[in-house]
């Protein structure tokens, strides 16, 4: 299996608080990656950094086969990685239809002057992001919602819509921050299958941060634990759950609510 | 202290303190040119900005009258202009720097009403003599201030002799507008008076600002009026784009007329282009042809107020010359009220005429003449109107 | 006063109005656009409306020395717009890359700072090229009449009220249906999120300058035509009766800007009706005033970030 995402040494600091520190991360193709950690671990950060949104501080990261470290957002994005975030963050005054055109951006090749000169070219592209959108937000499952504004969608759909926005961006590596964030028992279901669905149809890597433990155990091929920006514990779902190093992160410091789960899931 | 050195210093003290004034004795004190030093003419136009071809042009004709003048009593004369903006701020502060250069005698300017009526007291306050070509607004020979002259004329006779000249065609009813300038207003509202008095009837009046250039809506305004005449009391800028927009609103059939502001190739007629035909304005009669062919060899077409201005600084040059007294060590004294005399005293045929002043500083025996713009084998121009 | 509400002067001022609003709505779309994706408000852009004036005065002062505006005189007018376009938009661009693009994290005080200072670069540079007289556009077109019985319009106010409906209506279409537009609106509404899109943020912010600027052009070229004088203090003026406009329809509200134009344009007109006409500037001035007082937001809606 070739690996698609390489962190060497990577590390970030905001003044003297180090946010990350040299960590090592690999990433196969077509591999669902489990990032977890309690509160202020820094995978927020971590997606920041893979993305552009914050330059790093040392360490390489290595996309493919070329360090993307010091590339802007939108260059990252055209690379192949595309996000969610953590609170939704759609362009709310724009339809469900528009929002996943935007994450086309990238993959269209008119500029300005074809929009002006309204082009055979511009307007065969224009056709086809269309049709590619309608195809994504049925595979989404908002088939009818296109022509919604993105802000009067129920919270479900506009989760998934921020997944149908990535997926436009035609991703090799999908970066999914609290996917399942406020959503019940069923809606949470639901997603994981999808996100599943995903993984197999689209055939890409899935970077994914959850704190239901359920959903990251259940789906992920292999999970990484952060603490404190460090590293520390690597491994499939069932070597993470019985490390003691994780249960005490956990157990230690978040009370044993967490604790529990993060054992039993 | 004895006697006799009591009357030595005595002595010593008449001679150090009254000495000069034995020889030189002038009430508001004098200006002393050192020897081998020019004699600065201080001028105070319109150099940039909205009005500046007017300034400029008035800057031309008191530069051509210095360097025909030449010299006074061997020393060099040079043109000091500073820029007034046509307005009294500007106008005060070049006041209260040229009346403090003591190598400034005099100054031709300033250009606008606005300008010369709160620089006149700075000049008044440090007795400095000002001769303006181009503020015509009545008030500024009504207040008393000695040292105020004009080679223009005073727009009491400008605004009866247009309101004479409306009322004779028949334009018995009339809008009247002006730019809310010393000048404008209140040559528009003795205009309006005039036309009252002869029997006419003022139907609107209002201020524009100047610097806009959206007269259509108050036209729109004045049309349901059906005015024979608008009158517009300002300067060409604005002048140019009510005669334009009265064209675009529908005033198609009312005359346009307005003052010397207005009589100016460059901004008037070449700016309004067709619009401008027909459209009347107030000036003197046509100055000396013969200086115009020598002023347009030098500087291109004349626009107003250049006559105006080579005979104000000529008057000035010449006064100096009268009044100056050359000391044995070359140095120039000129007593400033002496200075003053001769100006007051001018009969002098310039290119503009006769040229004598009445005792508040105006012009005597100035006549304004009124000027119809005509196309007359493609070539459109100011024509003098018998009247 | 009652003389003043016939229908013909009812209709006259509507002309009026909407002549005068269409090129404030034109130049007040630049400061909402700029608006929509910075937060700051381009007190420069009168500016280059003025320079995109003197851009189509150039133009047509060539055509006209060299004689192709006799032969051409419709050519030489498209022409023109074009010329003013490209100066202004070439000057936006360099405004946005030279004196907001370094400021863009700085605190919001300091792009408005940085936009006053070019906005008076701009003016003395322009007073020196010009020498500070004021420039008289060149009569290419005489300007002829519509007769209605009784009332009549310009063909150079048809020109401006058509021409800037379409370039209205252009814009409108541009934002809401290309690419360019949504990511326009993307990068509006979340600049980062846009990022993360694929969009090049900067790269957009340059293309909304650039197009604000154009339009500010097209506007100079048009108040050039029809009131045919221009000098280096031009914008100033009509860049605060367009910010007002803007602020009317609710600033970085595109449609709202184009409401605000002709809304101040007629207020305007209909003003000097029942007020003396000095009092011109201070409708506009009052509105504004009212307007913060009493609807903060603007007649449409403030645009409000998502992260404000």
């Amino acid at each position: 299996m070739t690996i698609l995402l390489q962190t060497k040494g990577l590390s970030k600091r905001f003044g003297g608080l180090t946010a990350l520190n040299n960590i090592d991360l690999a990433l196969e193709s077509c591999v669902i990656l489990g990032l977890i950690g309690p509160n202020g671990a820094g995978k927020t950060t971590l997606f920041n950094c893979l993305t552009g949104v914050y330059p790093i501080d040392g360490g390489d990261i290595i996309f493919g086969n070329r360090s993307i470290r010091g590339l802007k957002s939108h260059v990252t994005t055209s690379l192949g990685i595309a996000r969610t975030f953590q609170n939704i963050r759609l362009f709310g005054n724009m339809t469900a239809l528009e929002n996943i055109l935007v994450g086309q951006h990238c993959r269209m090749k008119a500029g300005v002057w074809g929009a002006i000169a309204m082009n055979r070219s511009t307007l065969k592209e224009e056709k086809k992001a269309f049709g590619k959108a309608d195809e994504l937000l049925n595979f989404v499952g908002l088939n009818d919602q296109g022509d919604t504004l993105a802000k009067n969608l129920p919270y479900g759909d506009q989760r998934r819509l921020e997944i149908a926005r990535a997926l436009a961006v035609k991703p090799r590596l999908l970066l999914l921050d609290e996917p399942t964030a406020g959503m019940n028992p069923r809606e949470t279901a639901e997603l994981t299958g999808f996100i599943e669905q995903i993984r197999t149809e689209l055939e890409l890597s899935i970077l994914l941060i959850e704190h239901d433990m359920r959903v990251v155990m259940g789906i992920s091929d292999r999970v990484t634990v952060l603490d404190y920006g460090v590293k520390i514990a690597e491994g499939s779902p069932e070597e993470v759950r019985k490390n003691p190093k994780v249960i005490e992160a956990y157990l230690g410091r978040l009370g044993t609510m967490m604790g529990k789960r993060a054992v039993t899931a | 202290m004895t006697k006799k050195t009591q009357i030595i210093v005595l002595l010593a003290f008449f001679c150090l303190v009254l000495g000069p004034f034995s020889v030189h004795a002038d009430e508001w004190g004098t200006i002393t040119i050192p020897a081998g030093k020019p004699i600065k003419i201080g001028m105070g136009t319109m150099l940039t900005g909205d009005y500046a071809s007017l300034g400029i042009d008035i800057k031309h004709g008191a530069e051509m009258a210095v360097l025909d003048h030449g010299s006074i009593l061997g020393h060099s004369l040079v043109l000091q202009a500073e820029d007034d903006g046509c307005s009294g701020p500007p106008s005060v502060a070049i006041a209260e720097k040229l009346c403090n250069d003591p190598s400034v005698v005099g100054l031709v300017g300033y250009m606008c009403s606005g300008g010369s009526k709160p620089a006149s007291d700075i000049h008044d306050k440090y007795k400095v003599v000002m001769v303006s070509p181009s503020s015509t607004a009545l008030e500024l020979t009504a207040r008393g201030i000695p040292i105020f002259f004009r080679t223009c004329w005073n727009d009491r006779i400008q605004a009866e002799r247009a309101a004479a000249f409306a009322i004779k065609r028949g334009w018995t009813s009339v809008v009247v507008l002006h730019d809310k300038s010393d000048y404008g207003q209140s040559l528009a509202e003795d205009f309006g008076k005039n036309i009252e008095k002869r029997g006419g009837k003022v139907l609107a009046s209002e201020g524009l600002t100047r610097g806009d250039k959206d007269f259509s809506p108050v036209l729109t305004k004045i049309k349901p009026l059906r005015p024979k005449l608008i009158y517009f009391g300002g300067m060409a800028a604005e002048g140019v784009l009510v005669a334009r927009q009265m064209k675009r609103v529908g005033l198609r059939k009312t005359h346009f007329m307005s003052d010397d502001g207005c009589y100016t190739e460059k901004d008037f007629i070449q700016a309004g282009g067709k619009a401008s035909n027909g459209c009347y304005v107030t000036y003197a009669k046509e100055p000396d042809p013969v200086w115009v062919k020598r002023f347009e060899a030098k500087y291109g077409p004349r626009q107003t107020f250049s006559p105006q201005a080579y005979d104000a600084a000529t008057i000035l040059m010449r006064a100096v010359e009268k009044a100056a007294k050359k000391q044995p060590d070359g140095s120039l004294i000129i007593g400033k009220k002496a200075l003053r005399d001769a100006i007051a005293a001018t009969a002098y045929d310039g290119i503009t005429g006769r040229i004598a002043f009445d005792a508040h500083g105006d012009r005597t025996g100035s006549v304004v003449k009124i000027y119809k713009v005509v196309d007359e084998n493609g070539k459109r121009f100011f024509k003098q109107l018998e009247f | 006063m009652s003389y003043l509400l016939n229908p013909q002067v009812i209709i006259d001022q509507i002309i009026n109005g909407l002549t005068i609003g269409g090129i404030y709505a034109l130049i007040a779309l630049g400061y909402t656009l700029v608006y929509g994706i910075l937060f700051m408000i381009n007190f420069a852009h009168g500016e280059i409306f003025m320079f995109g004036s003197f851009g189509g005065f150039a133009a047509l002062t060539y055509f006209v020395n060299s004689g192709f505006s006799d032969t051409h005189p419709g050519l030489s007018i498209v022409a023109a717009f074009l010329a003013a376009m490209v100066v202004s938009a070439i000057l936006g661009a360099l405004l946005e890359r030279i004196a907001y693009r370094p400021l863009r994290n700085a605190p919001r005080l300091a792009p408005l700072i940085s936009a006053i200072g070019a906005s008076i670069f701009l003016q003395n540079v322009m007073m020196l090229i010009i020498k500070a007289r004021m420039q008289v556009y060149p009569d290419i077109i005489q300007e002829e009449f519509l007769e209605f019985g009784w009332f009549s319009i310009s063909y150079f106010q048809l020109f401006i009220i058509s021409g800037s409906v379409l370039l209205m209506v252009g814009l409108y279409l541009f934002i809401q249906k290309t690419k360019t537009g949504k990511a326009m609106r993307a990068v509006a509404e979340d600049r980062d999120a846009a990022s993360l899109m694929g969009i090049d943020v900067n790269r957009i912010i340059l293309i909304t300058f650039v197009i604000g600027s154009a339009l500010a052009a097209a506007a100079g070229v048009m108040v050039g035509i029809y009131y045919t004088q221009i000098d280096h203090m031009m914008g100033f003026i009509p860049g605060i009766k367009a910010f007002t406009a803007a602020v009317l329809g609710g600033i970085g509200n595109v449609p709202g800007a184009m409401l605000g134009g002709y809304f101040l344009g007629l207020a305007e007109a209909f003003g000097v009706l029942f007020m003396p006409a000095e009092y011109k500037d201070v409708i506009a001035f009052g509105l504004l005033v009212l307007v913060l007082i009493f609807r903060p937001s603007g007649i449409l809606g403030e645009v409000v970030s998502e992260r404000a």
